[in-house]
């Protein structure tokens, strides 16, 4: 069974760390954390020192509220033209490919390479006896041996 | 989004009035500079438009897909201005406020050293801080986002946010 989030446990660093980056506000706080970070701030006289302290940077930051823009966006009288859905390159590809070929012809295409490797297979490879002795002393040269005699 | 992918007009308007106010705040914090930020908002809703046959609800959601498109071009014009010009020297601070002239004073004070603490970081802790910090992104999406694993972009949040408290604190 999965542990809901008022089961997750919080760990003080966790939870100072979680203050650190997200500031003292519950609702910035990741969600899945949220209720035992609250459950921690309760028990933990540290750990609400350390949130006043985020709190007062926070209210700095608050501070810093560009208005949006006096005159609200206006859509222009004539929007560009829209893009078609993005399609995946692999299947653009093999669909351009066989675009001019229908049905029992497709698989036709697609099953050529395999029966080529198939009956390659077949055949088997070339095997020492199929080679003819002038091929053979040609690829191995015996060395000449010189008598003192 | 189907619909938007079959060319359908008014569906895409709905879709830029619920992602244009996020992604033009985003590229603003990006770039620190307003018009820059419309123009890749622009594009960034232009590139949704032209593409939208081509995104996919199983690997990303809506806003990170169209995010990821803004980031992307906030990273080539952040590139394009390091080879022609510092960001420092072209950065804005962008204030927008109903507030008293003192406290309007204040706030912008505070508002600038923000701005130029932000804009010492360098590009990858900032884009992570942006994405996470202000753009409220799920840690999944932002790591996706920026093509790292979650635990590589806590450890870019931990840095970010320790360099800017460094140096905010030496600015107070």
């Amino acid at each position: 069974m999965k542990p809901s989030h008022s089961q997750t446990t919080l760990s003080l660093e966790r939870a100072v760390a979680l203050l650190d980056a997200y500031g003292a506000l519950p609702e910035r706080w990741p969600e899945a954390e949220r209720e035992a970070m609250l459950a921690l701030l309760a028990q933990s006289p540290e750990l609400r020192a350390h949130r006043n302290a985020a709190a007062s940077l926070d209210s700095l930051l608050d501070l810093w509220d560009p208005q949006p823009q006096v005159h609200p966006f206006s859509l222009p009288e004539s929007l560009p033209s829209q893009q078609p859905p993005e399609r995946r390159w692999r299947a653009t590809f093999i669909n351009d490919l066989l675009s001019p070929l229908v049905g029992w012809q497709r698989v036709a295409f697609a099953a050529t390479p395999i029966m080529i490797g198939f009956f390659w297979g077949l055949q088997g490879a070339n095997t020492v006896e199929d080679w003819s002795a002038a091929e053979f002393s040609l690829l191995n040269p015996i060395p000449e041996v010189t008598s003192n005699e | 989004m189907r619909q938007v992918s079959r060319g359908d007009r008014d569906a895409f308007a709905a879709l830029v009035e619920i992602h244009a106010p996020a992604l033009e705040r985003f590229a603003t914090r990006m770039l620190l500079e307003r018009q820059r930020a419309e123009e890749v908002l622009q594009e960034t809703l232009m590139k949704a438009w032209q593409e939208a046959a081509r995104y996919d609800p199983e690997k990303a959601r809506l806003s990170t897909w169209l995010h990821q498109i803004a980031h992307n071009l906030c990273i080539d014009i952040l590139r394009r201005q390091r080879r022609e010009q510092p960001l420092a020297e072209n950065a804005e601070t962008i204030i927008d406020s109903d507030e008293s002239p003192e406290s309007l004073v204040h706030t912008q004070e505070t508002q600038r050293q923000v701005t130029s603490a932000v804009r010492a970081l360098s590009q990858r802790h900032r884009t992570a801080l942006i994405l996470t910090y202000y753009q409220s992104l799920p840690n999944r999406d932002v790591a996706q986002i920026m093509g790292i694993s979650v635990r590589a972009l806590e450890s870019l949040l931990v840095r970010a946010r320790r360099e800017l408290k460094t140096i905010l604190e030496e600015s107070t």
